[in-house]
Parts: C-alpha cells; sequence; structure tokens
C-alpha cells in the first residue's frame, strides 16, 4: 500500500517472537483498550486513572470484591478454555452464548423433573452430562457449515444465530410451560430442589464447578496444547495444530478436517454447557431458570481466549481479568456512569486484543518509494 | 508496418510459496507490428502469460510503448481504454460462473446506467459481426460448454474494437472445425490493421496462422523468427514443428546424473480407464491406463494443463473420478479415503507447496506429517518421533538452526528438502513397495538442490519404490525416467522407453504430434 512518499508492506514474521515479546504485546493490548473506554469516562468529567484503580482495588484487593470476582471467573474460564479449542483450527465459534444458555435449560429440566427427592451424588452429575450434551449438540452444525463448502454457510454466521434459538426456547419456557406458579407472574422457573443445587462456599457466589473448570484447562493443556520437544502428547492435538495452520496441507496427508472440527465444537460447546449448568443451579443468585442468566459472558468469553493467546494457563489469568472488570464495574455504576458502559469493555478489548494477535504474526515495513 | 506495441528489456519476478522466486519475464524484447499475428510459444512456465498481463498489470521494469506512447498500465480497465484487448487463459478467473454472458460483458462498459438490454443485443449483433455461433446472452456462464465459454471470453476481447488483440490460449476447448473459424477471422482482423498476439503451444496452430514467431524458455526470448523464416516453416509443418519444438524444449546439460540400469519388478500402481473431471467440470482426463512398476519411474510428459494434475490427484483421492479403477498392490483403491491411500504406502510430491507444508509449524511438525498417525492409540510415540526427524534432517542434510525453528525460516530449497526427505522415506507394510508420486519435485530450486532432490528419486526407485513423475522440464523426465508416457488433452498419447527416443521426439508429442519414425516404438494405449 502506498502512502504518499512511504510505501507499507505487511509481511509475515519469520522468526517467531519470543514468550516475552509477546506478553509485552499483549499487555499493550490490553492497556490501549482500557485506554480507548478511558475516552468515554474522560467524556463524562470523569478521572479514568482514579476509576480503574477503584475497579480493580474492589475487585481484587476486598475479599467482597474478589469473591464476586471469583463467581464471575467460573463460567469464563469455562467457556474461554471450551472456545479456545476449536479457535486453535480455526473455526471461529461465536456463538458459545447460545451453547452456554441451552445448558441452562438442560440442567434445569433435570433439576425440575427428576431433581425432587434424589441422591444429590447421583443427580448434580447428571445435570452436567446433560448441559455438555446439549451444549456440544447445540454447537456441532458449526462444525459442518464450517468444513462442507456446498452448504454456503459460515461457522461465524451459523454460531451467532443460533443464540437467538436458546433465548427464545428459555423465554418460552419461563414464560410458559415451566413457569412458576408461586413466582407472581414474574417470568421464572420454579426454585430447583434443593438436592439439585451445587454446592457453593457458604455466604458466597464461588460454587464447585470452580474445580471442574480448572480440571478442564489442565486437561486441555495436558492432551492438546502442552508441546514436548515440539511435539504434542494426542494425534488430536497435532491435527488441531496443522489443520489450524493450514487445512489443505492437512488434509492432503490424510486428516480429517470435519472429524477435527466435529471435536473440537463439541468440546467448546460441551464445555461452554457446563458452564451454563454450573451457573444455574450453583450460583445462588438463580437455583432457578431467569432471563438474566444470559449476561454475554459466552461473547466475552472469546475476547478471554484470545486474550489467553489460546493457551489454557494464559486463559485462566486472562479469565480472573476479565472477571475482575465485570465484577469491578459496579464500582463505575457507583460513580454514576451507567452500567452499559461496562458492555464497552468487551468490544474494545477483544478489538485490540485480536490487532495483537495480527502484530504477533505479522510485521509492517515502512519504504520510502525512491 | 508501424510497432503498435513494442516492450523494450522488460522484468517481472514472481514469489511463490515456500518463497520461491521464479523469474517469469527475464529482460525481455517483444515487439508487434500492425497487422500481423505473432504467435508467442513456449511450454508451460516460460513466460507468455506474464509478458502479455505486463500490458494490464505493471512489470518491474522495463519500457512498454503502445503505439509509440510511453506507457504503465496498472489495470485491465486501462488497457482496455487504450484498445488492447485480451482473452485470458484461466476463464475460472475471468468470467463470473453465476452471471450471465452480457452481465460478463457488461464489466467491459464505462459509464452509469447502462441497461442489460443494450448489452444483450451488442452481444448478439458482436456474435453475427464475427461470424460465431448464436448464443443466448441471457444465460448463466456455469450453464455453458468449455467451448462456449471461451468463445464469449475471445468475444469480450473483440467487442471492445481494440487495436491489439490478445488471445492467451484461445483454442484449448475449441473443436476443429470452431479454430477454424476463429482463424479464418483472425485473417481478417488482421487485414484491417490490427496487431494480433496469440499464445500457444499447438506447434502446427502457431505455424499456420502466424507471420512472426517468438519463442521463450525460463522467462527469456531464446528465438524470435521472422517473416522470411515463418514463411520456411509453412512451407514443411513437419520440418517446422521439429524446429519450433527443438526451440522450446532447448538443451540442459546441467546435470550429470546416471541412472543405474535396475530391471523393474511386479506392477505397484495400476490405473484402468480412468476419467477425471477438473474443477469446471470438464472431463479432462479420458480413459487413462497406465501401470508403474517397482524399481522403475515412469514419466508423464505432457504441457501444463492436460490433464496430469487431475490424474495424480485422482490417484490419491483429492479428487474423485468419475469413472474407471485405481489399483495399488493388487486392491482398488478409487476414491477411498485419502488416509486410506496413504496408509498403503503412497507418497505425494505436489507441486503446490502450500498443499505439502505448513509454514507456521516447526521443521519437525513438518517432517512428522506422514509419520504420526502410525503411534497406537491417540497418542504420539514422542520418542520415536524426536528420533525419525532428527535422522531425517541429518541425512538429507535440511540445513536448519534446530528442529524447533518454524518451517519458514527456511529457505526455499530447504523447505523442498523437508517434504522430499518425508516422503521418500516412509516405508510402507512388507512385502510391498513405495508409490511415489512426484509433481514437478524441482519446481523453482536452485541448481544445487535440484541435483539433490533428481539424486534422491533415482536413489529411491534402486530401492525398489515405484514413481510417477510428472514433470514439464523435459530434461527431468529425459534424465530421470525409465519410461516416458505422454499426456494430451486428458488422454495418454503414447509411451515410449527413454533409451529409445529423442528429446524432440517427445517434445513434438507434448505438442499433439506422434512423429512418424517412431511410430513403431510408440506403443499407442
Amino acid at each position: 500500500m502506498k502512502l504518499g512518499k512511504y510505501e507499507m508492506e505487511i509481511k509475515k514474521r519469520s522468526k517467531e517472537l519470543t514468550f516475552q515479546e509477546t506478553i509485552q504485546i499483549r499487555i499493550l493490548s490490553v492497556l490501549m483498550g482500557l485506554a480507548a473506554v478511558a475516552l468515554i469516562f474522560l467524556a463524562y468529567g470523569h478521572n479514568p486513572l482514579v476509576l480503574y484503580f477503584d475497579v480493580f482495588f474492589y475487585a481484587f484487593f476486598t475479599v467482597f470484591g474478589l469473591l464476586s470476582t471469583l463467581s464471575r471467573f467460573i463460567p469464563l474460564v469455562l467457556i474461554a478454555i471450551g472456545l479456545s479449542v476449536p479457535f486453535r483450527a480455526k473455526i471461529d465459534n461465536i456463538g458459545a452464548e447460545g451453547q452456554f444458555l441451552i445448558g441452562t435449560v438442560a440442567a434445569s429440566g433435570v433439576a425440575l423433573f427428576y431433581g425432587e427427592g434424589a441422591n444429590p451424588f447421583v443427580v448434580i452429575p447428571v445435570m452436567f452430562l446433560a448441559g455438555f450434551l446439549a451444549g456440544a449438540l447445540w454447537a456441532l452444525p458449526i462444525a459442518i457449515f464450517r468444513v462442507k463448502s456446498q452448504f454456503k454457510g459460515s461457522d461465524v454466521v451459523i454460531s451467532f444465530l443460533l443464540f437467538f434459538p436458546a433465548k427464545f426456547l428459555i423465554d418460552y419456557l419461563i414464560t410458559g410451560p415451566w413457569r412458576d406458579p408461586e413466582g407472581w407472574g414474574f417470568p421464572q422457573s420454579p426454585l430447583f430442589p434443593e438436592s439439585t443445587q451445587i454446592f457453593a462456599f457458604p455466604g458466597t457466589r464461588v460454587h464447585l464447578t470452580i474445580f471442574l473448570g480448572l480440571a478442564a484447562a489442565f486437561l486441555i493443556y495436558y492432551f492438546l496444547t502442552r508441546e514436548k520437544k515440539g511435539i504434542p502428547e494426542t494425534k488430536l492435538g497435532y491435527e488441531i495444530n496443522v489443520l489450524g495452520e493450514n487445512p489443505e496441507a492437512g488434509e492432503a496427508a490424510g486428516m480429517s478436517f470435519l472429524k477435527i472440527a466435529i471435536i473440537t465444537v463439541l468440546i467448546s460447546g460441551g464445555l461452554a454447557g457446563l458452564a451454563g449448568v454450573g451457573e444455574v443451579a450453583g450460583n445462588p443468585n438463580f437455583y432457578r431458570l431467569r432471563p438474566e442468566l444470559s449476561r454475554f459472558l459466552g461473547f466475552t468469553g472469546i475476547a478471554v481466549a484470545w486474550l489467553g493467546g489460546l493457551n489454557p494457563i494464559g486463559i485462566i489469568i486472562s479469565s480472573l481479568f476479565f472477571a475482575g472488570l465485570l465484577a469491578g464495574g459496579i464500582r463505575i455504576q457507583v460513580s454514576g456512569l451507567p452500567v452499559s458502559v461496562v458492555d464497552l469493555f468487551n468490544g474494545s478489548l477483544l478489538f485490540f486484543v485480536l490487532v495483537a494477535e495480527f502484530f504477533i504474526r505479522n510485521k509492517i515495513e515502512w519504504r520510502t518509494v525512491s | 508496418m508501424a510497432n503498435v506495441l513494442e516492450m523494450t528489456d522488460v522484468c517481472k519476478t514472481f514469489y511463490g510459496d515456500g518463497e520461491v522466486e521464479i523469474r517469469a519475464n527475464d529482460h525481455i524484447n517483444f515487439t508487434l507490428k500492425e497487422g500481423e499475428i505473432h504467435a508467442l510459444l513456449g511450454e508451460n512456465g516460460a513466460g507468455k502469460s506474464t509478458l502479455v498481463l505486463n500490458l494490464c498489470r505493471e512489470p518491474d521494469s522495463g519500457t512498454i510503448l503502445v503505439g509509440g506512447e510511453n506507457l504503465r498500465l496498472n489495470t485491465p480497465r486501462e488497457a482496455i481504454d487504450h484498445g488492447i484487448g485480451i482473452a485470458y487463459q484461466d476463464l475460472t478467473k475471468s468470467l463470473v460462473e453465476r452471471h450471465t454472458v452480457a452481465e460478463n460483458i457488461l464489466s467491459l462498459s464505462k459509464g452509469f446506467l447502462l441497461s442489460i438490454e443494450t448489452v444483450e443485443e451488442a452481444v448478439t449483433n458482436a456474435l453475427t459481426k464475427f461470424g460465431f455461433p448464436e448464443l443466448d446472452p441471457k444465460r448463466k456462464i456455469w450453464q455453458l460448454s468449455g467451448g462456449e465459454k471461451q468463445r464469449v471470453e475471445i468475444l469480450k476481447a473483440l467487442i471492445i474494437e481494440p487495436r491489439i488483440l490478445i488471445l492467451d490460449e484461445p483454442t484449448s476447448m475449441l473443436t476443429p472445425p470452431e479454430v477454424e473459424n476463429l482463424f479464418a477471422l483472425l485473417e481478417s482482423l488482421k487485414s484491417e490493421g490490427k496487431g494480433i498476439i496469440i499464445i500457444t503451444h499447438h506447434l502446427e496452430e502457431a505455424i499456420r496462422i502466424s507471420d512472426r514467431i517468438t519463442v521463450l524458455r525460463n522467462g527469456q526470448v531464446v528465438s524470435s523468427l521472422d517473416k522470411k523464416k515463418v514463411a520456411k516453416l509453412k512451407k514443411s509443418i513437419t520440418e517446422g514443428k521439429r524446429e519450433l519444438a527443438r526451440l522450446m524444449v532447448g538443451k540442459d546439460t546441467l546435470y550429470d546424473l546416471k541412472r543405474n540400469p535396475v530391471k523393474s519388478g511386479d506392477v505397484v500402481l495400476k490405473i484402468e480407464s480412468l476419467t477425471v473431471n477438473n474443477d469446471m467440470g470438464d472431463q479432462v482426463v479420458n480413459n487413462i491406463s497406465i501401470e508403474v512398476r517397482e524399481n522403475q519411474i515412469l514419466g508423464l510428459a505432457g504441457i501444463a494443463g492436460n490433464g496430469q494434475r487431475e490424474l495424480l490427484e485422482a490417484i490419491v483421492h483429492w479428487r474423485d473420478a468419475s469413472s474407471g479403477k485405481v489399483i495399488l498392490h493388487g486392491t482398488e483403491i478409487t476414491n477411498k479415503s485419502v488416509a486410506t491411500i496413504r496408509k498403503l504406502g503412497v507418497s505425494y510430491i505436489p507441486e503446490n507447496r502450500k498443499k505439502a507444508m505448513v509454514l507456521d509449524l516447526s521443521v519437525r511438525e513438518n517432517l512428522m506429517m506422514s509419520y504420526y498417525s502410525e503411534s497406537e492409540g491417540p497418542f504420539i510415540d514422542r520418542d520415536a518421533i524426536v528420533e525419525l526427524t532428527d535422522k531425517l534432517i541429518e541425512r538429507f542434510s535440511i540445513d536448519t538452526p534446530s528442529p524447533l525453528a518454524p518451517m519458514r525460516s527456511l529457505s526455499g530449497g530447504n523447505k523442498q528438502k523437508v517434504v522430499v526427505a518425508r516422503e521418500l522415506s516412509r516405508r510402507p507394510k512388507k512385502g510391498t513397495k513405495l508409490l511415489l508420486i512426484a509433481e514437478n519435485p524441482t519446481f523453482g530450486l536452485d541448481v544445487a538442490t535440484t541435483g539433490f532432490v533428481r539424486e534422491e528419486l533415482l536413489k529411491v526407485r534402486e530401492s525398489g519404490a515405484a514413481v510417477l513423475l510428472v514433470s514439464s522440464d523435459l530434461t527431468e523426465i529425459m534424465t530421470l525416467c525409465d519410461e516416458i508416457a505422454v499426456i494430451y488433452k486428458g488422454e495418454i498419447i503414447g509411451r515410449v522407453s527413454t533409451d529409445e527416443t529423442t528429446r524432440e521426439a517427445i517434445g513434438l508429442m507434448m505438442g499433439g504430434v506422434i512423429p512418424e519414425s517412431s511410430e513403431s516404438e510408440v506403443s499407442t494405449q
């Protein structure tokens, strides 16, 4: 591209950046994302530095705030860990929100119809299983549309649109067949029986699902992403690496892109479904199906996964960061700004994180035109 | 007569996948006069298309005079504005399949608010004017046959009433009577004073139609035949074709490789009346039957685009075969999954380097691509892979700082060495021999690596493998192959033993002519 006297060329980096350099670029991208939102704070007449300090101090250095951060961390880490798997194979599942919601529906169904008087050690695993299956099933079309070109569909569009039927299904259920008869007309399901409520640490919204999130992160790390001597543990991990970088070469070597696409979206849909189960049956704010379950954590998960470098350990850190930002959002509200400002972080950070991804792989060279 | 086009010292370099540097045009001088037909001849990759495309896409250096005016044309639009009509070779790129004939022509018009009816009428008028058979301008391109598409493409070039007409392989899909019609049309345009460039590798057509002939090889002009010389060629077409074939393929004695005599063994790959379609749905492989044996390199010689690629892709099932059989070690593998076929001991070095390597992964991960699936269960046997890849790097002297260096950081030659090392070292199950399919394996490589790759191909042949080598480089075919099959328009038009044939004979056959002198040696299938 020519700009006056200069010519710009985008080139792929032939040398991989060191770990430190990548981290620096990522941190810079986060700062730029925060700075973009800071402009809005300024427009409202607030000092962004004070506000950000307030947000992060609350989220990480007060007991109440930290607990609130951790409760948001649970669904985020599950969703983002799941998303990182198809993202590595260059399959764009941006519909984790829909898979998350359908997971809450499945869990609610089990809880409401089979939960009364059941053994919690049986019924809760069944709820998780149902949530996993429902989320995975909801994600399945993404793989097929991504790989089978004759359908002329796009993984991005399909995955996003599948959010709406999930959302409307919840609206239908809680205003129709599953409506709480004693709920004074509120659109919500009856309270889940106690046997189906996941154990939460007393007085907090931090429930046992947090261990499921950490376990998922460990499993994905151990089996798929960790490389020793440059070789991943499993064939699946290797095939995801190859197909993600160059599907043509992978298929030429006999790999099946369809198979990998299906496996990766099932993992991500399933984990988003698990996040839904944990949220509806573990977060003491709910224990019932309610419209407020959809807080777009599924979309936030996209930014979380990329900021974490699609690496489970990075994702745990970035989940904590985003969870803190969401939890600390209450401080923004307190300062008199509209609460929806918090939603801006999603978009702003995702944008800069993706730009950073681009610069991690490419570089720009400037030349003067002779 | 005045020159309508003068190209001086034109250079154009491309950088292919894996940073292969290709000098497509290397200081070329070319002129076109008013009222003449000038043929550009050359093998695939000689730089013919690149040369004329310099008229709508700036060359790296050199001057271009159109009608005496020094021009730098950057877009096809500007070329049209200066009266240059080009019918491109690759119809998939120059015609919009989902649009109608008229809509494709409409793209040439200037200004706004043109009615499609006007264009449709203009198309119908132009068809009658140029003597083309009738064609409904409302039909979509994808509904047309190959020949009809080609006529639309030619019409696109003609309809702007150009002073310079450029036809890139205009006859590849036309039937002989259609070719006759086209040539009559060109003659009449010539008498109107237009300058015409025709790019072809049909030697006979070139001699018959043109006034002057320029032969390109490896991006350079090897010979420019003036009117007198072409007239001499016209007197004896057979002689002329021989002469041109010799110029086109040239002589190349850079590599002194010795092919040790080895007796070929059992049949490894057997293809029975295979038919394959290309991406446009045209049948480009017609009823081909060939056999490749152990300890044998069979060369498939032919000018690119005669069905070689589709044939190879059908063998490894990157593409469906529409009928016929592919038999490997006596088992039918037609349209079986790629993984199944590869597991039976089939290696493939594709011409498209992008399909053979992953630039963003490490050298080791690229080397293990054909081996990782041999580990049992869902896990990868890490120690075995490390040992194997280290050994391959050493044995093929791949120049990399570490096995973990990204593939992208390697030089072009070393990248190809990685692919060759991986594909040549595969060991099929006991009792069977490897089938290696190599498609232009030395394309774009430097001299040293080219020699290295060719030596390795000979070594793998001596170790018992059956090799099917497709190459548009005749030197490669002549030095490496035990037998040569020549493919022309999707058919094998001759199969000869390398020791009993000559370069010229093969060159002629690639142009579609079976030389009478060697008829006895040719066993037509």
